[in-house]
């Protein structure tokens, strides 16, 4: 026992909030406190340390607590335990735990923290454990402390939550009431804020589609107005309206509830015989409750608008690939970023194809190296992005044996971080946020410029959802410098905006020669051919009409950024590999080893040429050869972690530079990758199979140059004598 | 405190905002494990395969309505005791009698409101217990 230490206490309960309230009760007694959720975890902790005491739930997920008392009993286990359950307790049941399984006490759920204390200083034998004072006054003021921190931890949580100030208020007087019953409250109020954070993305995302539903509910009544004996516009209307009454009004928009069920009404009492001026009131109140409906919309969102502008700048989408149990262990990592979970390999690689994620977490306790090694790889390739960052949750891989994961082979497998499963979660945001930050760079960029805020929230979240990195600019005076900084490959500019109109904006950015094959999409309510004119006598490329159309936009602004990343593509680079050309490669790594040493790091430049190409060439023919250079391309492509920058410099050589990386750690990594190429099986075109390696040459900043030209060249010499060496032996 | 039971509820509701709400309240408020159905014809197999304690569904849905589907249910031998609660946005008393009459336990009316969801449900099994028991 630790000095000052009252000892360790198990708790074995699958209710979070209890365990968390009676952890710090115990904490607060001076026992340190291990917490489990199943019976498995509790055996798990047992097996490495003896408790002086356990509490055991009698609901447990995998096995009810009695029948595991029962088991430890047989198991010769003599620990003092303590039983809870939130169920009445019957008399012969209590014999049996009392007499016969021996627990020291059987305690009622909700627990009075007062009485729950004084029974662990009943239960545990005084000589080794000296209750605190009781008089201490400290543990009054300590009495609210539990809570007021919980409360505290909510404020921080949900600050822009509608309902929290209203809910708390209900609490009533914290003094007087027990800590456990008002932590169940607390639990509960926790759960409620959960719920209405997730639906205001729902709500956003669902007004998005109302606008659509409603102006299509116009032209259908518009259309019964003209012929009163159409029935199927009375039909589609009545579905239409009964929709969003039921799902406008569960998402709290009550007033287009309430238009939808006013219209509904109307149309269900419509009478095609009704007289010229019965009609004229019907339809004057038509209309109006239709432009009520179009008006609570447009509010609603502009008032949601903040919610939409929140969830681009901070959710990270994650999405973890785990089991059931990991799913629920996960917390820390659901609180920076929204999380998806995949409980197979291949329902993650599906998701990943469909969805765009910002960094993927792995904590699955899997059951061999070589698994986690090829599912890494086929994970990087599925992605849309080349530069996904892939996190790894440790205390899941408890069944992997160390040396064949190790760091080196973590690191090679693209895993930009190692966290434990309950990391410090101030730490785990920044870093969350600074691998999102790193994986933006490589997603296409979207410039979107309008003076309503509104408008280009809501533009700039749909193209986010789409994988798109968004930039919104509401002052277009400063939009030179604004594409100098951010350098979009597509700009979707507002026509009408004070002071300066969208064809003032498009003409100063084609003044710069930079921009000219820049696309400029126009959005304007005016895509008749008047507006197309001036649009396209402006310089710009295409038009998106107002109110924008979710998929219209996506479309548009996904063809113009692979039109433009074609064009870039050409020179940056490389066809066969899709890695990054020569040219590509030095621009990127010269600017990042200018960084690395102002920060005074290493950065190692790796060149990889594989061996004996040219007989390769000419024994199994070009296709089986090029084959050989895609499969090391696609190879490169898969492994490292995203800030290791990869290219191929010439026909058959491939270079990698690695940033904050020594020489020495860098060839740890490069055998790696030539031991997994070199086990590659490859077939010629008269069906022979061979296998190719290769041959690398290193050199590193500050001690083989300053500049990237030096290390460059001492890295070939390095590559150039070590071919010769095998060529020669 | 919301009921802890682990139930299992089969959710069966066309409107994928709707279904989002529900299952949103009820997975965060809740410990029920939800299983979901987009129309009858899904929701009678998922019915059969899950064997949830109840059902949640609504009553207008393309393909199999809510009425025809609570039918069937009540014709098959092995699902005919699960209890149903319809979600509407009728509000005439008549309708839901109505649907009281087919065998339907309850009926929760449209808007839902997702922070009380769970107590509307809990509140219902409670009433027919009562007048059950």
């Amino acid at each position: 026992m630790e000095p000052g230490s009252s000892g360790e206490i198990l708790i074995v309960d699958d209710d979070q909030a209890f365990r968390a309230f009676v952890s710090a009760l115990l904490t607060r007694r001076g026992f340190k406190v291990w917490e489990a959720r199943s019976v498995r975890d509790g055996e798990q902790i047992l097996s490495a340390c003896r408790p002086r005491l356990i509490i055991v739930d009698y609901q447990l997920p995998d096995m009810d607590g009695v029948t595991w008392i029962g088991k430890l009993r047989t198991d010769g286990n003599d620990v003092p335990i303590a039983f809870i359950t939130g169920h009445w307790c019957d008399h012969s049941t209590f014999n049996w735990l009392r007499n016969i399984l021996k627990v020291s006490m059987v305690l009622q759920k909700p627990v009075d923290p007062e009485i729950f204390v004084e029974s662990i200083d009943s239960i545990l034998p005084m000589s080794q454990y000296q209750p605190p004072d009781r008089t201490n006054v400290a543990e009054a003021v300590d009495h609210v402390s539990i809570i007021d921190r919980e409360i505290e931890s909510i404020l921080k949580k949900f600050p822009q939550s509608n309902l929290l100030s209203g809910e708390l208020a209900k609490l009533g007087d914290l003094e007087t009431q027990p800590e456990s019953v008002l932590f169940g409250k607390l639990t509960h109020l926790r759960n409620m804020l959960d719920v209405e954070d997730s639906l205001r993305v729902a709500r956003a995302s669902y007004l998005s589609q109302l606008a659509s539903i409603w102006a299509n509910l116009t032209v259908l009544l518009r259309s019964l107005k003209e012929d009163p004996f159409n029935a199927t516009a009375v039909q589609e209307v009545l579905a239409s309206t009964h929709k969003v009454k039921g799902t406008a009004g569960s998402f709290q928009l009550t007033t287009i509830g309430k238009c939808a069920e006013r219209l509904e009404n109307i149309t269900r009492a419509h009478d095609p015989h009704a007289t010229e001026t019965e009609s004229e009131i019907i339809w004057s109140e038509v209309f109006r409750v239709l432009a009520d409906g179009e008006l609570a919309i447009i509010e609603a969102q502009e008032l949601y608008a903040g919610d939409l502008l929140a969830t681009v700048e901070q959710r990270a989408r994650l999405m973890a690939v785990t089991d059931a149990e990991g799913a629920d262990q996960l917390s820390s990592y659901q609180n920076c970023g929204d999380l998806s979970i995949a409980t197979s390999h291949a329902s993650a690689l599906t998701s990943l194809g469909r969805a765009n994620f910002d960094a993927v977490i792995i904590a699955e306790p899997f059951a061999s190296a070589p698994d986690l090694l090829s599912f890494c790889r086929d994970l990087r390739l599925a992605s849309a992005n080349p530069a996904l960052p892939l996190l790894m949750v440790s205390d899941r891989f408890a069944t992997v044996a160390s040396e064949t994961l190790t760091p080196d082979k973590i690191s090679y497998a693209g895993f930009s971080e190692v966290f434990p499963l309950h990391p410090d979660e101030a730490v785990l945001a920044e870093i969350v946020a600074e691998m999102v930050d790193y994986s933006l760079k490589s997603k296409p960029r979207v410039l979107v410029v309008d003076d309503d805020r509104a408008l280009t929230d809501f533009i700039a979240r749909i193209l986010f959802l789409q994988g798109f990195s968004v930039e919104t600019l509401n002052e277009p005076i400063h939009i030179i410098e604004t594409l100098s900084r951010f350098e979009p490959e597509v700009v979707v500019l507002d026509v009408i905006m004070p002071g300066l109109s969208g064809y003032d904006v498009c003409r100063e950015i084609r003044k710069h020669e930079r921009w000219r094959d820049l696309p400029v999409l126009f959005s304007t309510a005016k895509s008749n051919q008047e507006g197309r004119v001036l649009a396209f006598r402006a310089g710009g490329d295409d038009l998106i009409s107002k109110p924008v159309l979710k998929e219209e936009l996506i479309a548009r602004v996904t063809s113009y950024s692979e039109r433009t990343r074609l064009r870039g593509n050409r020179v940056d680079s490389d066809q066969l590999t899709k890695l990054l050309s020569r040219q590509g490669l030095t621009v990127e790594a010269e600017k990042r080893m200018s960084e690395c040493i102002a920060l005074e790091i290493p950065f190692t430049l790796a060149f990889i040429s594989v061996d004996a190409f040219d007989e390769v060439n000419k024994a199994f023919g070009m296709i089986a050869a090029e084959s050989v250079l895609a499969s090391l391309g696609s190879l490169i492509r898969g492994r490292f972690e995203p800030s290791v920058i990869k290219g191929r410099w010439a026909e058959r050589v491939f270079a990698l530079a690695f940033t904050d990386l020594a020489i020495e750690q860098a060839e740890q990594l490069i055998r790696l990758l030539n031991q997994e190429f070199s086990d590659l099986e490859f077939n010629a075109e008269d069906g022979a199979t061979f296998r190719v390696s290769v041959t690398v040459g290193f050199a590193g900043a500050p001690a083989q140059g300053v500049t990237f030209n030096q290390v460059r060249e001492a890295a070939a010499e390095n590559l150039l004598a070590l071919m010769r060496e095998k060529s020669t032996a | 405190m919301i009921s802890t039971e682990n139930k299992t509820v089969l959710l069966v509701e066309d409107d994928d905002h709707i279904r989002m709400i529900v299952k949103t309240s009820l997975s965060k408020l809740t410990k029920w494990t939800i299983e979901e159905a987009r129309d009858g014809f899904e929701g009678l197999e998922a019915a059969a395969k899950s064997m949830p304690d109840f059902i949640l569904m609504d009553v207008m849905m393309p393909g199999m309505d809510g009425v025809t589907t609570l039918a069937s249910l009540k014709k098959n031998e092995k699902l005919k005791d699960i209890p149903v609660i319809f979600m509407t946005a009728k509000v005439q008393q008549e309708e839901i009698d109505d649907y009281i009459k087919l065998g339907a336990w309850g009926v929760i009316t449209k808007p839902i409101d997702p922070m009380t969801l769970p107590q509307t449900i809990t509140a219902i099994f409670a009433t027919r217990s009562a007048a059950d028991g």
